[in-house]
């Protein structure tokens, strides 16, 4: 026993000295908190974000062995250049052919600020998020322990695990999960031309129009899409009707039940019924289609969505959110009143979510 | 030089690492078997269990799954000091499918330190406050309930215990079966820790392995010891609406359903390594990996 501390030391000097970071990349990677975010929920002391570790969790998050019969890997259905969502999909096949998920695939930025994941809050922290896409029949459709088997088998994951990990037998489920967040808990997109605005940053010089877009934006828009994650990170029904083609939905209803085997109807009763996050505008733009289903590709529709008097209209379930029901001697009104002009100022300022350099940072695409 | 003067370094600390651990924990070679807990369950996956349901009536099931997760294992000596024995070593899953003819799955406790110990805990499930803790320390939970004991879609994903069983009536169109997944679900906390005094004192030591004989009362769970506070539960009420009465009774009895009984107090030592090799067909889940 006496002994351990010298061990310990000798044992660090001997991890460290054989991870050598410059033979894989150009680049150093930590962890940025940008001067207009908020604290992390990322637990960074449980999982530091190194550069090794980040490329660890990248090469997983491009391998197709994550998947049964390694038919795709993450990056399938979370594309870069689309603020890693499914480029123009509503819903996503998985490795079955024909087989589609139920909702639409979420953007991968800021995550490490997120206080749930997934449009329900089936999780609420990032490191087990993964657990859904790789064991979902509709998507992966792979178990953990066949994953594990798979990694084993390359000498180069077996090297790197054990480097990042520092243990003996590092290719464990927690670790291959720990190493996902690395990667993803790195991917903060910060600089958009909003930010650079916010911050009276070069580049950040905003026109007449979407100054005006913005102001629209926080008077109509901030009470939910709020503060500088562009959410407040709720669970609400927000009008959006039951979709016919996927009868089983009930939204937050069956996280929020303490009851497993709850059947639809009985969650139909559920104040969770069909409330879903509430998701960031970060890149908005890009994200295309929208809502929980995907069933709205163009921004315009959903802001027809959400204004009081244009089609589609809001359906009032018994949780509607009451921030969308207006009251005007005693008549009720459902949704947001604007105006076509309003809209199209509060679109154009929409685009200054987008950051360019968060879809074309190289550190997160797929190595060559 | 220099990284070949660290990998030399790195070689010594390596071997004084390897040697320490054994001294440690070795008899002779391999890990050292502190103590083994032999669960005897009343009942073997396949039999028949009566059980009484909301209309007071008794019906015949076959028991096809029993199973449940225990960590947080904790020995208390006869001097009341607590030793808590990491998640990583002692958490185990124990699944009545993996039992021999004598409905007894066994559990192997290592490193715990040479003592005498009065009484032994365990949590029944995973705590909030291990599942929100360290992910490294979750390293073997997580494995144990990879294959059956997890919700990937729920916060908290440990399913602390299943049972199941199958209605033999066949003559009514829907015959009432019982299914009870159990865990931390929507606000419904079901951990609880379980608490056992040792009938006579636990001495752990290097020559031996002494072994727990454990009883596991499955009937208990639906018709407790009423009189020290235990509540019945109807059947056919678990799995259904929020969490109800009957869900609620129906996890507080799990802490009645464990019975300590006789220790063998001179048990030949074991090693972890050559049990794993016999019982590895018999109990593939709940033994050691490496």
């Amino acid at each position: 026993m006496k002994y351990s501390k010298i061990i310990y030391i000798l044992f660090i000097v001997f991890v460290s000295c054989s991870q050598n970071s410059d033979e894989y990349s150009a680049f150093e990677i930590k962890f940025h908190q940008p001067v207009n975010f908020p604290s992390p929920t990322f637990d960074l002391e449980d999982n530091p974000i190194t550069t090794e570790g980040f490329e660890l969790g990248r090469k997983l998050f491009y391998d197709n062995r994550l998947s049964l019969n390694n038919e795709i890997n993450c990056g399938e259905c979370h594309n870069q250049s689309h603020a890693f969502t499914h480029h123009g999909h509503d819903l996503s096949e998985g490795v079955h052919p024909g087989v589609f998920g139920t909702r639409n695939s979420q953007p991968i930025q800021n995550m490490a600020y997120m206080n749930d994941f997934t449009w329900d809050g089936a999780k609420d922290k990032l490191f087990d998020q993964p657990l859904i896409p790789i064991t979902e029949p509709v998507e992966m459709d792979e178990t953990m322990e066949n994953v594990l088997v798979k990694l084993k088998k390359d000498s180069e994951y077996q090297q790197r695990f054990q480097s990042v990990f520092k243990t003996e037998d590092a290719i464990t489920s927690v670790n291959l999960l720990k190493a996902l967040s690395k990667f993803m808990g790195a991917m903060v997109s910060s600089n958009s031309k909003y930010d650079k605005y916010v911050r009276g940053e070069e580049g950040g010089t905003f026109t007449e129009e979407e100054k005006k877009g913005l102001a629209l934006f926080q008077q109509k828009c901030a009470t939910c899409h709020n503060g500088t994650l562009f959410t407040n990170q709720e669970f609400i029904n927000n009008g959006i009707g039951e979709n016919p083609s996927l009868p089983n939905e009930t939204g937050r209803a069956r996280i929020s039940s303490s009851n497993p085997f709850a059947t639809v109807e009985e969650l139909k009763t559920s104040d969770d019924y069909y409330k879903f996050k509430v998701p960031s505008l970060r890149n908005v733009e890009k994200t295309y289609p929208y809502m929980h289903d995907g069933r709205m590709i163009l921004l315009s529709t959903v802001l027809d969505f959400y204004d009081t008097d244009t089609y589609p209209l809001m359906t009032k379930m018994k949780n509607l959110d009451e921030r969308l029901i207006q009251t005007n001697q005693k008549e009720e009104t459902l949704g947001i009143p604007m105006t076509e002009d309003e809209k199209v100022a509060i679109i154009t300022f929409l685009k200054t979510l987008t950051d360019y350099e968060f879809l074309n940072d190289s550190r997160f695409a797929k190595p060559e | 030089m220099k990284t070949l003067k660290s990998y030399i370094l790195g070689a010594i600390a390596a071997a004084l690492l390897i040697s320490c651990t054994k001294n440690n924990e070795s008899i002779e070679e391999g890990t050292h078997v502190s103590a083994v807990i032999k669960f005897y369950h009343s009942y073997a996956i396949g039999d028949e269990i009566t059980l009484t349901d909301s209309n007071n009536e008794s019906q015949t099931l076959t028991l096809n799954k029993f199973k449940f997760i225990i960590s947080d294992v904790m020995l208390r000596t006869t001097d009341n000091e607590q030793v808590h024995l990491p998640n990583n070593i002692a958490a185990n899953l124990i699944d009545l499918a993996n039992a021999d003819e004598t409905n007894k799955v066994r559990v192997y406790l290592t490193e715990v330190p040479f003592g005498s110990y009065k009484s032994i805990s365990f949590g029944l499930g995973v705590s909030q406050e291990v599942a929100n803790g360290s992910t490294e320390d979750q390293t073997r939970l997580m494995e144990l309930a990879e294959a059956d004991m997890q919700w990937t879609w729920n916060p908290n994903s440990y399913i602390f215990s299943k049972i199941e069983a199958t209605n033999t009536n066949t003559e009514t169109t829907t015959p009432k079966n019982l299914i009870a997944h159990v865990g931390n679900k929507g606000g419904f906390s079901s951990y609880v820790t379980i608490d056992l005094e040792f009938l006579e004192t636990l001495i752990i030591k290097q020559e031996i392995s002494p072994s727990i004989h454990t009883t596991v009362d499955i009937d208990k769970l639906f018709t407790p010891d009423e009189s020290i506070g235990g509540a019945k539960v109807p059947f056919d009420l678990l799995g259904h609406g929020e969490a109800n009465d009957a869900f609620n009774n129906f996890v507080t009895n799990y802490k009645e359903i464990f019975e300590i009984g006789h220790i063998h107090p001179n048990e030949p030592a074991i090693n972890l390594e050559d049990v794993e090799e016999n019982h590895h067909t018999e109990e593939t889940t709940t033994g050691h990996s490496h």
